[in-house]
């Protein structure tokens, strides 16, 4: 590994988020791109071909760990287990960034392995605030908490999404992954402005961002991760850009994962509205 | 209000028993009811689940198709709860559920294929291991060679079946040419199940080979093997499985 790479933290440009179809391609190519992030959870086991080829493109690009799995949100414990393995694995990568989601999904032992949401209440942010510190204790690190995608709203809810978002960040000193994608699915899900979303989030504390494609099924807007990113999501990208600045920026396609090159054209695409912001700012 | 460990509980009954009391917390909206948007998460919930069963048991899919896994799937989710964040970890019960699970009664090989997918998912993300380091092994003096204790890789698996199902297995992966059909009668198998630096490998053993690995597998040395069994053609069986990488590791047992 070449630790100078490594140790790089992410730059303010397009990255890709890696999956392991694309690991060989990847290798084979190196191809001219910011950084990668991948889902720390595929990288949980103790060995074998998944961390060797992570550990073959961390010597050429700087990278992210993206966790799925920590629950911050869930009432139950957190899972010792899960900690351990994302402390090590922070350890052996070094990552620039390390995030998890603004979210639920372990109930007692077991897991609903989704992204699910919280009522936005005092009594979830306190929670909330509580297990990102201990989480930021035990891998001895800042994390990034991401805003998520949902499909429903609880009635009990006191606390916009967004107020609670940027308080989860002001009480724990977290940052935050804004996902631009989520942001206006959820504005479609729930009705809001979703620039009035991004205007509520202190800049300083968004370390990056998430743009990403979703698909329309009964009504909602569900956040699949398996289309090009739309045009309305692009346009509140830029707007993002203008209101909090140029952030490290992350094409994410979990599903019906395409050729390695449609990921790379969306994640050009971010890069020229990033420098296109980098050079208006400079002006 | 009800507290959030309340709303997470009410949560787990919506996905997993069908039972949508947390409705009335949820606001309706766009003519869509509480119901119907825990229903998204329903389904989008037991589909992730049950792609991760498909990801680590694609022959066990090819083999009932894809509608009789989903529901395969859903059932084997009821019962086994997924135990982790990590969704690699899901699935490690499945043999023992097909062995029960009426509808597949008629397939009784499958529980045996389904005990191969799993080793082989586990397998596939084992730690990495060195090699047998054979100049320690000749410094070894002749007169300690009996109390030699060999050990299996960490991460290699042994498995026995009635059912052919290591030719099971071959004939379902994506890239297999051969249009043979398996006949169950060609009688079951003796499997070592093992990695070669990434690749995972699949060793039907002769009966000398299963027995000599079981034997290794149990602590016993090499002369508790003699005792046990004289007639073993040790000679002939050690260097082979060492020169196989096999067996990767060795001491001198007091």
């Amino acid at each position: 590994m070449t630790t100078q790479v490594a140790k790089k933290p992410i730059p303010a440009q397009a990255g890709i988020g890696i999956r392991h179809v694309h690991f060989r391609e990847m290798l084979e190519r190196l191809p001219d791109i910011g950084w990668l992030e991948a889902h720390s959870e595929n990288y949980f086991g103790d060995g074998g071909q998944p961390l060797y080829y992570l550990e073959q493109l961390r010597a050429h690009y700087p990278l992210s760990l993206h966790g799925v799995g920590m629950s911050v949100g869930s009432a139950s414990p957190l899972d010792q287990t899960h900690l351990k393995k994302l402390k090590k694995l922070c350890d052996r990568f070094e990552p620039g960034l390390v995030s998890e989601h603004l979210c639920w999904g372990r109930v007692g032992e077991y897991h609903l392995n989704e992204l699910l949401p919280l009522p936005y209440t005092e009594e979830a942010l306190a929670h909330v605030v509580l297990r990102i510190d201990a989480v930021q204790e035990f891998i001895g690190r800042k994390i990034l908490i991401e805003n998520l995608s949902s499909y429903l709203e609880y009635k009990h809810s006191t606390i916009p999404e967004w107020e609670f978002l940027a308080e989860t960040a002001n009480r724990s000193g977290c940052g935050i992954l804004l996902d631009v994608n989520n942001i206006y699915v959820n504005a479609c899900n729930h009705d809001f402005d979703p620039h009035k979303y991004i205007e509520a989030i202190p800049p300083d504390t968004v370390g990056e961002i998430h743009l990403a494609g979703f698909e329309q099924r009964d009504g909602l807007l569900i956040d699949t991760h398996s289309r090009n990113v739309t045009d309305d999501v692009w346009d509140l990208y830029q707007f993002t850009l203008e209101i909090i600045g140029p952030r490290p920026s992350l094409i994410e396609w979990d599903a019906d994962i395409p050729e390695l090159d449609v990921l790379l054209q969306e994640a050009s695409k971010a890069q020229s509205i990033l420098q296109s912001e980098k050079n208006a700012a400079v002006a | 209000m009800q507290p959030l460990h309340d709303i997470q509980q009410a949560f787990f009954r919506v996905v997993y028993e069908n039972e949508f009391s947390l409705s009335s917390e949820i606001k309706d909206a766009k003519g869509l009811n509480g119901e119907s948007r825990l229903k998204v998460y329903q389904s989008s919930i037991l589909g992730i689940q049950t792609d991760a069963l498909a990801a680590v048991y694609p022959v066990i899919k090819k083999l009932v198709g894809d509608e009789f896994f989903l529901a395969m799937g859903k059932a084997y989710l009821r019962k086994y709860f997924s135990p982790s964040g990590d969704l690699h970890n899901l699935g490690g019960q499945m043999a023992e559920f097909l062995q029960d699970f009426e509808p597949a009664k008629s397939l009784p090989y499958l529980a045996d294929v389904a005990k191969l997918e799993w080793i082989w998912h586990r397998i596939f993300h084992a730690a990495d291991e060195e090699n047998l380091d054979f100049n320690e092994l000749a410094k070894i003096p002749v007169e300690q060679h009996g109390q030699l204790q060999f050990y299996l890789r960490d991460g290699a698996r042994l498995l026995a079946s009635p059912y052919p199902v290591h030719r099971i297995w071959q004939l379902n992966q994506d890239d297999c040419k051969d249009e043979e059909s398996v006949d169950l009668d060609e009688g079951g198998v003796q499997l070592l199940v093992t990695r070669n630096g990434y690749e995972i490998e699949m060793h039907p053993l002769n009966d000398d080979e299963w027995k000599f690995l079981q034997l290794i597998q149990l602590g016993v040395s090499l002369s508790g093997i003699t005792e046990k069994i004289p007639e073993y053609p040790l000679d002939e069986l050690l260097p082979q499985c060492v020169a196989k990488g096999w067996i990767n590791r060795f001491e001198i047992r007091a």
